[in-house]
């Protein structure tokens, strides 16, 4: 019997809810171990941990003590969700001022490893409850669960032909054909530059990617470890026409392509990243 | 514990079994008499903060990252929100796909909060707090556990068939929906009518619960107030036209449209919590949610509506102590389920055109939509290019603080004896905010 346990930082607890709708075998893994402290028992004192699942962001100093404390006590450390991971969603707090930020001492949005050390992360928004569920099962049965290296067009079912016009829309503009690559019909993708691992659940209906499971290892092993670049280079490459400079394209989705990210992928050296224009630049 | 001249504060911390962090923080007078219990809500990260300045369709993406158990809500809210402002007219079969969604979310919403939060309360009242949780249930009843768990994973198969993911899905955007169902998708759905008698014996086990856990049941008293809900033709609805307000101490419903709705509400924030405190006009202290909404009551002739009345037989209507929540949770369920299942049949899910293209436009929008918590609204102010200029939303709990803390306050000078608050006093605290409360982030 080993003891495992989840501590939630600032997040939305998406990830949590995520390893819940695993259910049963779930609940039945963990009936063979002990919780030592989570929010899905009645005890939270953080105590010996063997394995413990972390969600959300450092996002003030109660969360950095709760993460020192969790690292002391934990042999292993799976960061879960992009939050986690990256920062995720709520690292774009950092830009705004701090009367809008509720409370106000919220003010760090920080990856978990930018504290503590990681031993496994689990990428995505939230991450697939069976993806999390692996991880944890692996880690308590120490064998390595899968490591996702491909990215979601692998997974993709869609037709793709690398022949986009160079021409661009908006989802609100026109309504993309079924099957066919988005990016081949000018709608922005992020299929190429992110990992895989959840099926291409978007794409298969009719959304695009917008990026949640986080980089693709490509990205995060490629010179500039840049999302902003790979995608230019897949556009690049993959565009027909020159109607519109890629670069001009991008800039409209800044936003959107470091929705998860803001700006620093994964890799622990820090990479340098194009950073996302602030406010006042725009 | 902090001691003032006014008396002595004691600190519940960490609330657990919620999502979210926060506190209760319990008033003393100088003789250790409760004079007041505050919940207190530690963090809120207010996303709809950062999407100003952003264009309107990151928004449904970025506000379904409110809180996962709302988010599909929140989604839906923010795309109704930025239709009204752009002036966009949804598809019949969006709408209905919409709806479909919505009400396998809620009830694979509340079927996870039930089975991980709430259920160890009832089914493990008088045990240590070590073997109250989930797996201490599974141990000695692991039958209906594993009975729960599979209508759950039935439900998110659903939503994941049709909306891609179960948790923060692109499936509803500004215009409609991303994609239609086609035929064989709707025969995989018809698959959940076989839920029936699982639903049912869940029910059946929530009363046999109920009835034997007077411990939880008698402390406190009982609400008082308003309850209120998202209403169409007097039924609760997902989005429906108007708002529906009945007391409890049983006075005549009063509905109001929803511009109505939208000119009463009263902002305040307060002084020892983040979150901030909504009232609706002389409505005041007013509950929503699934109690709420239970209470409004379901179709006499729907499955859930009969077995309403039978709860009705028993506890009373309105069902008024916070500790009836998890039945009325309960009950939405199987009127979801049920309202999923009349859906599909319909077959006005299957339709050519799930979205309509459109243009921005400069204006402004406001959707109230129920989401699995309660009452959400948002609204929107769109430049011409479709950027947002401003964006607020009113959540559940901001709704529901003042009954919360009325209704925690009551429970805490009913059941605590001390300032020495012991496991079954701090539990019973805590379930009140469970039931009043789903949603905290």
């Amino acid at each position: 019997m080993m003891f495992v346990s989840t501590a939630e930082f600032t997040s939305c607890c998406g990830c949590l809810s995520s390893l819940l709708e695993v259910g049963e075998p779930l609940v039945s893994l963990l009936s063979e171990h002990s919780v030592s402290f989570s929010e899905l028992v009645d005890f939270q004192d953080i105590s010996p941990s063997d394995v413990t699942i972390v969600w959300g962001c450092i996002g003030d100093e109660e969360d950095e003590r709760i993460a020192n404390e969790v690292s002391r006590m934990s042999k292993k450390i799976i960061a879960a969700g992009s939050c986690a991971v990256y920062g995720g969603i709520s690292a774009r707090m950092q830009q705004l001022p701090s009367k809008e930020r509720v409370p106000s001492s919220l003010s760090r949005f920080e990856p978990v490893d930018a504290y503590i050390p990681v031993d496994l992360y689990v990428p995505g928004c939230p991450p697939p409850g069976r993806i999390l569920f692996e991880a944890l099962k692996g880690t308590l049965e120490d064998y390595t669960p899968i490591h996702y290296d491909y990215t979601v067009c692998s997974e993709c079912k869609r037709k793709c032909e690398k022949k986009h016009t160079g021409r661009w829309f908006k989802r609100n503009e026109r309504i993309p054909v079924e099957g066919i690559c988005f990016l081949d019909q000018g709608f922005l993708c992020m299929g190429p530059v992110t990992r895989g691992g959840c099926h291409a659940s978007c794409t298969s209906r009719g959304a695009a990617c917008i990026g949640c499971r986080g980089p693709s290892d490509t990205v995060l092993l490629s010179h500039l470890h840049s999302l902003y670049s790979d995608m230019l280079h897949y556009i690049s490459i993959s565009t027909t026409g020159k109607r519109a400079k890629p670069e001009k394209t991008l800039e409209e989705y800044i936003d959107l392509l470091y929705l998860f990210t803001l700006r620093d992928p994964v890799t622990k050296e820090r990479p340098r990243e194009r950073l996302p224009r602030t406010k006042e630049e725009k | 514990m902090d001691e003032t001249e006014s008396g002595r504060t004691v600190r519940i911390y960490p609330l657990t079994r919620i999502p979210g962090r926060a506190d209760i923080q319990i008033l003393f007078s100088h003789n250790e008499e409760v004079e007041e219990a505050r919940f207190r809500v530690l963090k809120s990260r207010k996303l709809e903060n950062i999407v100003r300045g952003m264009p309107c369709s990151y928004a449904p993406l970025i506000l379904s990252r409110s809180c996962a158990s709302c988010g599909l809500m929140h989604a839906l809210a923010s795309s109704i929100a930025i239709e009204q402002a752009c002036g966009v007219q949804v598809p019949p079969a969006a709408k209905a796909l919409r709806e479909l969604v919505s009400s396998l979310f809620f009830a694979s919403t509340h079927i996870t909060n039930m089975l991980y939060f709430m259920l160890p309360d009832y089914a493990l009242p008088m045990s240590d707090s070590k073997v109250r949780n989930v797996f201490g249930i599974y141990n000695v009843e692991p039958e209906i556990i594993s009975r729960i768990a599979r209508v759950q994973s039935s439900f998110v198969k659903a939503i994941s068939k049709v909306a891609g993911k179960s948790i923060n899905s692109s499936f509803f955007i500004p215009g409609g929906v991303s994609t239609g169902v086609d035929e064989k998708l709707v025969s995989d759905l018809f698959l959940l009518e076989g839920l029936k008698e699982d639903l049912g014996e869940i029910l059946n086990f929530l009363r046999t619960l109920l009835k034997g856990c007077s411990s939880v049941m008698d402390a406190g008293r009982p609400l008082r107030g308003f309850y209120f809900g998202v209403t169409d033709d007097d039924y609760p609805s997902f989005c429906g036209d108007s708002l529906t307000f009945a007391s409890f101490s049983g006075e005549e419903k009063i509905t109001l449209d929803k511009s109505h709705f939208i000119s009463a509400i009263k902002n305040t924030q307060s002084e020892w919590t983040c979150a901030e405190s909504i009232s609706v006009g002389e409505y005041a202290p007013a509950l929503t949610g699934a109690l709420a909404r239970a209470n409004l009551g379901f179709d006499s002739a729907s499955f859930a509506g009969a077995e309403s009345s039978k709860c009705f037989e028993i506890w009373g209507h309105p069902f008024s102590r916070d500790s009836l929540s998890i039945l009325a949770k309960g009950l939405e369920v199987i009127r979801a389920w049920e309202r999923a299942i009349e859906i599909i049949k319909s077959e006005s899910i299957v339709g050519e055109e799930v979205f309509v293209p459109f243009s921005f436009s400069q204006g402004t929008g406001c959707s109230i939509v129920e989401s699995p918590a309660g009452v959400i609204v948002h609204e929107v102010a769109l430049d011409d290019e479709g950027f947002i200029r401003d964006y607020r939303i009113a959540t559940p709990l901001d709704f529901n603080y003042q009954m919360l803390n009325e209704c925690l306050s009551n429970v805490a000078r009913d059941v605590v004896s001390g300032i020495d608050i012991d496991d079954k006093e701090s539990m019973r605290l805590m379930l009140c905010v469970r039931a009043l409360n789903s949603c905290m982030v």
